[in-house]
């Protein structure tokens, strides 16, 4: 009678109790060296900011030593439906880590090498020009010049190839810009924001022939480079793109809820997109695209339940905790779980190097964050978050989504909420840095 | 091993093992042929814009106007490659601006001024036909051979090209690449465009196959178009080698080995005839 009780519980247990409260493990803050107290500070900043409809909802995550400590849904994710640990977001940006993962994956494996051009893979990077802006009142109003060297692997790792984003033509305003982003505009290269139907293969072969902003190595300017590295990992690998990280990464790291393309029976689990005046106007996006200059994002593409285009800049979708599995497997240096996706010096190269020279990594942050090869990573002090050590090493995503590695402290943050514009969310990533590093006890 | 092969043979073997490798050597010298832009981006260039399945990349062997070019410069003894760009502004850039030896491709569009510098070579004589999405126009969509009967609807042009007729038959212009304009009409946004039959398959088919069926043409041909090398006479060996071309061409018209090559790609059916019009006629002019 005992025996069956017992099993009857477990049986209760397992099949009642949602299975993601069973698998996430959290621990008490302070058997971390968290203050619980000084975290309750998290909660009333994302509560202040969904009171205020700032943001729809956010999901909020710190975990320190391995353990998550906080982890917690505020607000809605849609309407009428609220947000829940397992929501899953269009994470964007944050993709590029996962791209560069996979090519030091095949660095380790000696299929490539990081100094290796682009072109001795994709040959339409050969024999690529720079467009250089000519003298006002010249018949031309530019001119082409060979490069001084080819664009290398580490280039595309630490944008430093001289390829663009179009959606930054809006930010950093300037003529030659505009002339090589004319160029991607005519032959339909788009940020992938705004899903193009095709291969990201003939995207990346259309782009290679165009000029380069800058010569490699010679600026740091955030662009399309993970997009080509994931059409790299195809061409290096011999397998789609999408498989190979399902394979090689997300299974092996029980990244469940991970996707190029999200299953149908995920599509109720999916945040929408809300857009934010900041102000309190707060409105559920259309499943139209939001263009504003130069910048197309179509939110609705994350419904998609298939597709031809892998951008390794900004196809996944995920939820805080597989990110979370991500983060923590860099953390532990290359291992989670027993499972060894990469060395520690491999990591060590990604994460704690500067790649970019004298360049500043200024897009997400200010002057004081250098790049790695898939990372931005505080380099000095000089520089508004208040939080964080040196070596810290995080990036974005553009419906505002942020995570942040403190390997100092041991410590992940994530932040996902899903909403439009993104340039007002500084403030509130920073903020919720600052609740992070500031609940540290010990 | 000993009972088996004795001392004699043992030397022989070892001889024969030194002439397969002397051999070997010989044979790798002539071994794989690589373009030869990977090596010497300095030579003369012809720059063309990508116009799949004729002329890209993306095709096999580059496309038959690819092959017909390169045999005819070959046969002209002018050492030069044919780079292809995806855009027409970067091919007249190269043409015009680093005064290239030629350029290749439609619509390239140049002004007055610089048509002064250049030679046109006719490389091949299309036909085109006005493509148009069926759910549109449900009973279909036909034009007399006059453009004001098309008058109202929206036109997709390709950039550079000749669109005083459509404007003049009170006909709104759009512009695009050719995907691009597939795609327009596809939306809605414009209502036909003049694209050769094997372009609008090969396009349909690599990025908008559960399109295909709803795309039709008007039976009345669009017109034919004369794809053209462009020699430029700025270029130290322009001149020369624009006649040395011509005259390579025309003699792989008369002996056959054009049509040879546009069969090889195209096959010898109906379609052929599309885009093998009077060249003849074209390269006397």
């Amino acid at each position: 009678m005992n025996k069956l009780f017992v099993a009857l519980l477990l049986l209760f247990a397992f099949g009642v109790l949602p299975v993601s409260a069973a698998d996430y493990k959290m621990v008490k803050p302070e058997k971390v060296g968290l203050s619980s107290e000084r975290l309750k500070n998290m909660d009333r900043l994302i509560d202040r900011y969904v009171a205020e409809k700032k943001i729809a909802g956010a999901v909020v995550m710190v975990a320190r030593k391995g353990k998550i400590a906080y982890f917690k849904e505020t607000g809605l994710a849609d309407v009428g439906k609220p947000m829940q640990k397992d929501t899953i977001f269009r994470i964007v940006s944050m993709t590029k880590p996962i791209t560069s993962t996979a090519i030091m994956m095949l660095y380790e494996e000696g299929k490539l090498l990081l100094s290796d051009p682009v072109a001795k893979y994709i040959p339409e990077f050969r024999n690529q020009k720079v467009l250089v802006p000519n003298p006002a009142g010249a018949d031309f109003p530019y001119h082409l010049e060979p490069v001084k060297r080819e664009v290398q692997i580490r280039d595309l790792l630490a944008h430093t190839s001289g390829i663009l984003y179009l959606f930054l033509n809006d930010v950093y305003p300037n003529p030659t810009r505009t002339m090589v982003t004319d160029l991607y505009k005519e032959v339909g290269i788009t940020d992938g924001f705004c899903r193009p139907d095709e291969t990201i293969g003939d995207m990346v072969k259309r782009l290679a022939r165009l000029p380069l902003y800058a010569h490699p190595g010679e600026v740091w300017d955030y662009g399309l480079n993970s997009d080509i590295l994931g059409y790299l990992v195809e061409v290096v690998s011999g397998m789609r793109f999408d498989k190979f990280v399902e394979q090689r990464i997300f299974k092996p790291l029980k990244m469940k809820d991970s996707h190029f393309y999200i299953p149908e029976e995920k599509l109720p689990r999916l945040a929408a997109v809300w857009k934010s005046d900041w102000k309190g106007s707060l409105v559920r996006a259309d499943d139209k695209p939001i263009i504003a200059g130069d910048l197309c994002l179509n939110p609705g593409d994350a419904e998609a339940l298939s597709g031809k285009y892998l951008a390794g800049g900004a196809n996944v979708l995920s939820t805080v905790y597989d990110y979370f599995r991500f983060a923590q497997m860099y953390l532990n240096g290359g291992e989670l779980d027993g499972v060894r996706l990469l060395s520690r010096k491999t990591v060590e190269l990604m994460t704690a190097t500067n790649h970019i020279g004298e360049h500043d990594a200024e897009f997400l942050h200010s002057k004081g964050w250098k790049f790695g090869l898939g990372f931005a990573i505080q380099a000095d002090r000089e520089h508004p978050v208040d939080s964080g050590d040196v070596g810290t090493y995080e990036w974005a995503g553009i419906y505002s989504t942020r995570f942040s590695v403190d390997p100092k402290e041991e410590k992940i943050t994530i932040f996902m909420s899903q909403t439009n514009p993104f340039g007002h969310h500084f403030e509130l990533w920073d903020k919720v840095l600052v609740q992070s590093a500031s609940a540290v006890g010990d | 091993m000993k009972q088996i092969i004795s001392k004699a043979g043992i030397v022989t073997l070892s001889l024969l093992f030194m002439g397969s490798l002397l051999f070997a050597t010989t044979a790798s010298a002539t071994g794989p042929r690589v373009t030869k832009a990977l090596f010497a981006i300095d030579k003369d260039q012809v720059h063309a814009l990508d116009f799949p399945p004729f002329l890209s990349t993306e095709v096999k062997g580059g496309g038959p106007f690819s092959e017909i070019v390169n045999s005819a410069l070959e046969q002209a003894g002018i050492d030069a490659v044919i780079t292809t760009h995806p855009v027409r502004r970067m091919v007249n850039y190269y043409l015009l601006q680093e005064n290239a030896l030629a350029a290749m491709g439609r619509h390239l569009n140049f002004s007055s001024e610089a048509r002064k510098s250049l030679t046109f070579i006719p490389v091949a004589v299309m036909v085109e036909r006005f493509y148009y999405y069926k759910p549109a126009y449900p009973n279909g969509l036909e034009w007399s051979g006059k453009l004001a009967s098309l008058k109202g609807k929206t036109y997709g042009a390709h950039k550079g090209e000749d669109i005083a007729a459509f404007k003049s038959a009170d006909i709104e212009v759009k512009q695009g690449r050719t995907i691009a304009l597939l795609k327009m009409i596809a939306k809605g946004e414009a209502d036909f465009a003049a694209i050769p039959a094997l372009t609008t398959n090969w396009l349909l088919d690599k990025y908008m196959a559960s399109e295909k069926g709803n795309f039709a043409a008007m039976q009345r041909p669009a017109g034919t178009d004369v794809m053209y090398v462009v020699f430029n006479r700025k270029h130290l060996q322009g001149v020369d080698d624009a006649a040395k071309f011509r005259k390579a061409l025309t003699a792989m018209v008369n002996d056959g080995s054009y049509a040879a090559i546009m069969k090889k790609h195209i096959g010898n059916g109906e379609m052929l005839k599309l885009y093998m019009g009077d060249l003849k006629g074209e390269l006397a002019k």
